[in-house]
């Protein structure tokens, strides 16, 4: 027998991105234009393709003549790094984006910076636990990885450090706002959420509160990514729409499988926050990019770097570059939807 | 059931019936071609449907493995593109559909729905002929299968088919393998339809053999052969006691073993039973050489008595015929006396002659066509005057027939049963002798002589025919016959290859009658010699040879009363001697046959019959015996036998004179 295994989402975000690189890489470079040349030491701890898309995007966007370090640490994110890339950014722009890679030590490093993005959550621990006080971002980090940092690491709230976290998912307002110009009429919201989504799931309920007429968001939580079926029993029939958060089961292809099926056999259609998500048989989704989250991120640097400081560190969510609508869906369900680029405006203008 | 049994008066009168005989068994073939069917037919028959049933199971699970197969693929290939399908993930669908294909089961994977997806992997068929397509729709599941998912109220949408998945198998391993799997079913039918067939035909064989031999055993017996054994041993016969018990031993050893013991019973139940006819065989042989010997002695004895009697006899009545002329009226009724006394010696030596005669088979009869018209005229002269004495009627219907036989013979057996029958008549009474178609066969004619006399009682019916045996003749009257007539009667019809009945009731007559051959019309007539009258003897030239002297005296005293010339000799070689001077003529040369010393009649008469070819030689002769009328016969001598009658030598002469006379 044969096996066959739909790779649809993990496809989702690697074709996404190089569909939207060319555009918003030129746009990030002209929005980073006006800011004053600064080093931006950029730590990785992985090598997710989404993250060294970021970083690509991060060195595309930076000045000429700025200093730009990419300082790979091991993969296990201890404290001695095992390489450290410098280059300048203009002469190396032309040959190549891992040309002329230097090495020197992270102390060394560490004292001419103006500003540092940790890429993920291995170099976000890493930078935290690392001594200094310039401006540290923490770039592509999920809602849950941000809780979980706070939880556990007390660096985040030093006073002596500005720190900005990036989150790599559309805020929930976003969400909630597609789901209304999607689905005018409708505002019952069915979630399925596991323990640890309870951060995302009080976001959730107050972008709903804060909609106009307010959302009815039913939650009901599944003892893990892999028990959905009695939760979706409960809420399908509750629900005029489900949502697939960024948490376990956003991140599990079998969980988020499971939600669309039952969405589709119940005839209601299935929104998120992937790309992936959208080709495999969601409605909707708002998504963001690469490109524009290391925009994103590059202006969050120059926010934290402007700032006074503060003892919390300040967190974006990322701003939804597009929209994705599955039509055959939307045929299916028999609905009649807006072109996605007006739909991805009017979360412009809702925003 | 008590109600319908008969009552008990009636069921005694009820006779059970006779035991049918079973029908007839009828058997084709032989028992090794019968065991053969026995053995074979049943396995033929169990192997074919054994063989038939399972191929057609297997068949049948080859073709649902098949469509079961294809149908799975279908439906994985559905259950795994119903999302995508929703979603019209072309690509999704078609790694679904490669996927598929990967496993091999199905050559070509099609999935569509009515919003226009449609995917295909694999290439197209060129003939659909060798392709079998399945199908299964596409409907969304959960993996619960429930319905949960739908809002209450609303449709199940998992039920409505969102698309469809064709699979498409090439059948052409399918049917070879089917062909294989019929083939195979072929060939362990008719393997196993050998096996039975060689195991059946040895153990046919083995039952069959030692049968045949036991059949060919008897058939041997049958045909006297009681040597035959059937040598059929059991196989562990030389481990197993003899005294094995029956149960034990092979049934066929054990038949084969009884008619071997009865084959040698029969053996020596012959042996005994050919000792025992040997035995009586010699005893009969013996009894019977002693019975030949009695009757040779008797006729011997019969044929010396009769020459001895008939010597004396001879010369008695020649002296008394001389007598008679010169005899003075007083001693004329003596001699009278004296004459029929010797006649009737003559007489019944005659008929002693004649038994002798018959008995010794020297007898051939003539057979000719004899009308029964002048058979009757004949018997009629005869026998008139004697009808006329005795005032009995005597009536004749021959009807117009006529029969094969000996004319002399014939007459002398009617002859004798019309005398027979006038002696038994009573005065006034009727014999009527008429012959007819035989009626049991057509080319018979049956003689009948029926008196209307006495009868004869069953107790004498079956010995009449003996000699000397009279009904009512205690007194012994010699005019009343001496019992020899039906003897002599029954020994001529012997001759003649016939027998006479007899049929009678006492008060209620008597018929006698014998059946002859009846002639064929057209068969000619044998002329009846013209009577030959009577001439006068004077003047014949005579020779006697005797060598008895009276009988010479008496011989010339009668012939020269005659008028006969006579010359008496007493030896042979002076007759011959006479007979061969050349100057003597002899007109008849009469020779006793036994001369004295070694001189025998017979030479005498051939001598005559060379030297004198004119002459009438007669050999007069006592002698009565078989081996002595066997030689005259062979000899072709007339013979007149002793005593002779004057008148019968008279009318011998007579013939003489008549056949000389011309010359």
């Amino acid at each position: 027998m044969f096996v066959a295994v739909n790779p649809s989402i993990s496809l989702f975000r690697k074709r996404l991105r190089r569909g939207a690189r060319i555009a918003l890489a030129m746009s990030a470079a002209l929005l980073a234009a006006p800011t004053p040349a600064a080093a931006l030491t950029v730590l990785m701890g992985d090598e997710l393709a989404a993250h060294s898309e970021f970083v690509q995007y991060l060195r595309a966007g930076q000045e000429p003549g700025s200093r730009f370090d990419l300082v790979r640490l091991s993969p296990g994110g201890a404290d001695t790094p095992q390489a450290t890339e410098t280059a300048s950014a203009e002469p190396e722009r032309s040959a190549g984006v891992n040309s002329g890679v230097r090495t020197r030590s992270l102390r060394a490093l560490a004292s001419d910076a103006n500003l540092t993005m940790a890429v993920g959550m291995p170099a976000a621990r890493a930078a935290l636990e690392r001594p200094g006080q310039q401006p540290l971002v923490l770039a592509m980090l999920s809602r849950l990885d941000y809780e979980n940092l706070r939880a556990t690491s007390p660096a985040l709230r030093r006073g002596d450090r500005r720190v900005g976290v990036l989150l790599r998912d559309p805020a929930m307002a976003d969400q909630l706002a597609l789901v209304g110009a999607v689905l005018p009429q409708k505002q019952r919201i069915g979630v399925v959420a596991t323990p640890e989504s309870e951060p995302l799931v009080r976001e959730l309920q107050r972008a709903a509160q804060g909609g106009s007429p307010p959302w009815d968001v039913q939650v009901e939580y599944a003892p893990d990514a892999k028990s959905l079926a009695a939760s979706l029993r409960a809420v399908v029939p509750r629900s005029d729409a489900l949502m697939v958060l960024p948490d376990l089961i956003g991140d599990s292809q079998a969980a988020t499988l499971s939600v669309l099926r039952a969405g589709a056999e119940a005839g209601l259609p299935v929104f998120g926050a992937s790309e992936g998500l959208v080709r495999s048989g969601g409605l909707a989704a708002a998504v963001s990019t690469p490109a524009q989250l290391a925009q994103q991120a590059r202006l969050l640097g120059q926010k934290l770097a402007g700032s006074g400081g503060g003892a919390s560190p300040l967190v974006e969510s990322a701003t939804p570059a597009a929209v994705r609508v599955n039509t055959t869906v939307a045929r299916g369900l028999g609905l009649r939807l807006p072109e996605e680029r007006e739909l991805a405006e009017r979360l412009t203008v809702t925003r | 059931m008590s109600d319908k049994l008969p009552p008990e008066g009636t069921r005694a009168d009820i006779t059970s019936p006779p035991p049918q005989s079973a029908p007839k068994l009828m058997v084709r073939g032989n028992l090794q071609r019968d065991l053969f069917r026995l053995g074979v037919v049943p396995c033929a028959a169990v192997a074919l449907a054994l063989t038939g049933w399972f191929t057609h199971s297997r068949l049948q699970t080859l073709e649902a493995a098949f469509d079961a197969e294809g149908q799975a693929v279908a439906r994985q290939v559905a259950a795994m593109s119903d999302l995508s399908l929703y979603a019209g993930d072309l690509p999704a669908l078609q790694n679904v559909a490669n996927a598929a294909l990967r496993g091999g089961q199905v050559m070509r994977v099609e999935i569509s729905n009515s919003a226009g997806v449609y995917v295909t992997a694999g290439p197209k068929a060129s003939s659909l002929a060798q392709l079998r397509m399945f199908t299964s729709p596409v409907t969304l599941r959960e993996a619960s299968r429930a319905s949960a998912f739908a809002p209450a109220g609303s449709t199940a949408a998992g039920e409505t088919p969102i698309g469809l998945v064709q699979t498409f198998r090439d059948t052409t391993a399918y049917a070879r393998e089917r062909s294989r799997s019929l083939m195979a079913g072929i060939g362990i039918a008719l393997v196993a339809l050998l096996a039975a067939w060689a195991s059946v035909r040895h153990m046919a064989r083995t039952v069959a053999r030692p049968l045949r031999r036991v059949s060919r055993t008897v058939a041997a017996l049958e045909a006297g052969h009681f040597e035959a054994r059937c040598d059929v041993v059991e196989g562990d016969s030389h481990h197993a006691p003899p005294a094995a018990s029956r149960g034990d031993s092979h049934e066929l050893a054990v038949l084969a073993r009884d008619i071997d013991r009865l084959a040698e019973r029969l053996q020596s139940n012959r042996r005994i039973s050919e000792e025992r006819v040997r035995e009586a065989t010699a005893v009969a042989l013996q009894r019977m050489a002693e019975a030949e010997q009695a009757a040779l002695s008797r006729a011997r004895f019969l044929a010396a008595a009769s020459h001895d009697l008939r010597q004396p006899l001879h010369a008695m009545g020649l002296f008394i015929d001389g007598l008679l002329p010169g005899a003075s009226p007083a001693q004329r009724p003596a001699v009278l006396r004296l004459q029929e006394s010797t006649e009737f010696m003559g007489v019944l030596l005659d008929d002693l002659l004649e038994i002798s005669r018959l008995d010794a088979q020297v007898l051939t009869p003539t057979i000719t066509k004899v009308p029964l018209a002048a058979l009757f005229d004949q018997l009629d002269a005869q026998h008139a005057a004697t009808a006329s004495e005795t005032r009995v009627r005597l009536r004749w219907s021959d009807r117009g027939l006529a029969v094969r036989s000996d004319a002399a013979l014939l007459q002398r057996i009617v002859g004798n049963l019309v005398a027979n029958a006038l002696r038994h008549a009573p005065s006034g009474g009727t014999v009527l002798v008429a012959a007819r178609r035989s009626r049991k066969d057509g080319d018979n004619v049956r003689i009948e002589v029926r008196d209307n006399g006495v009868g004869i009682a069953p107790i004498h019916q079956g010995r009449i025919f003996e000699e000397f045996y009279q009904v009512a003749n205690t007194e012994r009257d010699r005019r009343r016959g001496f019992g020899l007539g039906l003897a002599i009667c029954a020994r001529i019809a012997a001759l003649l290859g016939t027998r006479i009945t007899v049929r009678s009731a006492l008060q209620a007559g008597s018929t006698f009658a014998l059946t002859v051959p009846a002639a064929r019309a057209d068969e000619a007539t044998t002329p009846e010699p013209a009577p030959v009258a009577l001439t006068p003897l004077a003047g014949l030239h005579c020779m006697v040879i005797d060598d008895d002297p009276v009988i010479l005296d008496g011989s010339r005293a009668l012939l020269e009363q005659w008028g006969c010339q006579v010359e008496c000799i007493s030896t042979g070689a002076e007759a011959i001697a006479r007979l061969g001077t050349g100057d003597l003529h002899f007109d008849a040369v009469l020779c006793d046959l036994q001369l004295a010393g070694d001189d025998d009649g017979m030479d005498v008469i051939t001598a005559a019959k060379r030297l004198q070819p004119d002459a009438l030689a007669v050999l007069v002769s006592g002698a009565t015996g078989p081996e002595v009328l066997q030689r005259l016969r062979h000899g072709g001598v007339m013979l007149l036998t002793k005593p002779v009658a004057p008148a019968k030598l008279r009318a011998l002469l007579t013939t003489r004179r008549h056949a000389a006379a011309p010359a």
